[in-house]
């Protein structure tokens, strides 16, 4: 049996900063695509990365940590990681790891719910 | 009626996505509402997890799902003896059971590791 792919796509703006916009279910098995791409888009040295997480149908705590991984990694070089979109399903998974109001207070925008 | 559905770990840790899949549709043929799907699924997600997180290389476990009486009740056990000195599986604090503890109605630990139980967990399911 395949497993689903996580659709994970790269958007270079004007200013130098990056939006990657995220779409599946970022459970134990797809966590690894994510890190891998994260941390290409980080090694670019981007001014800035938006999470766009709006298209996120599953997230549980691994892909949560892979998020939180990534901002500690992008503060070592001075870089701000933060989500510009969310969904329903992330946004209830932050609340339940109460870590909403790490990243609340950043979340610009939220889809409507998805599940 | 008594529904069983089973994953090997860490065999099959590429097919977690699909098994949770499979667990989501049964219940929702069952009536199950959207939310309550939601957490059964976040629920075995985070201890698959967990329990990914602390088997050791070459160790293996079963978790079991069954669903009967209005309740879903998700398993650990451990294939073979399981090593006394080592931590239990929800001695570690963490995320992933801080949302199990939440979620779900019981959670249960079992400390005779002689016989591989590691833990239960029951959540009682809603029907629209």
């Amino acid at each position: 049996m395949s497993r689903d792919r996580l659709d994970i796509s790269v958007v270079p703006g004007d200013d130098g900063a990056v939006t990657v916009a995220v779409a599946g279910e970022i459970d134990l098995p797809h966590a690894r695509d994510l890190v891998v791409a994260l941390r290409e888009v980080l090694a670019a040295g981007p001014a800035a990365v938006a999470l766009d997480l709006s298209g996120v149908t599953f997230i549980d705590s691994t892909g949560i940590q892979v998020l939180m991984g990534a901002r500690a990694d992008a503060a070592t070089t001075g870089t701000e990681v933060r989500i510009a979109k969310t969904s329903a399903p992330v946004q209830r998974v932050l609340h339940l790891t109460g870590l909403l109001e790490t990243f609340g207070r950043e979340i610009g925008e939220r889809s409507p719910p998805v599940l | 009626m008594r529904l069983e559905l089973g994953v090997r770990l860490l065999q099959d840790v590429d097919e977690l996505t699909t098994f949770r899949h499979l667990l989501d549709g049964a219940l929702a043929t069952l009536g199950v509402t959207e939310d309550c799907r939601a957490d059964v699924g976040l629920i075995v997600s985070e201890i698959c997890a967990h329990v990914v997180s602390y088997l050791a290389k070459g160790d293996h476990a079963q978790v079991g799902v069954a669903v009967a009486d209005g309740m879903c009740v998700v398993e650990v056990r451990a294939d073979g003896d399981v090593d006394p000195q080592r931590p239990n599986v929800l001695a570690e604090s963490g995320r992933g059971l801080r949302i199990v503890s939440q979620l779900a109605d019981n959670v249960a630990v079992f400390a005779d590791h002689s016989h591989g139980l590691l833990l239960r967990a029951g959540k009682k399911l809603v029907t629209a």
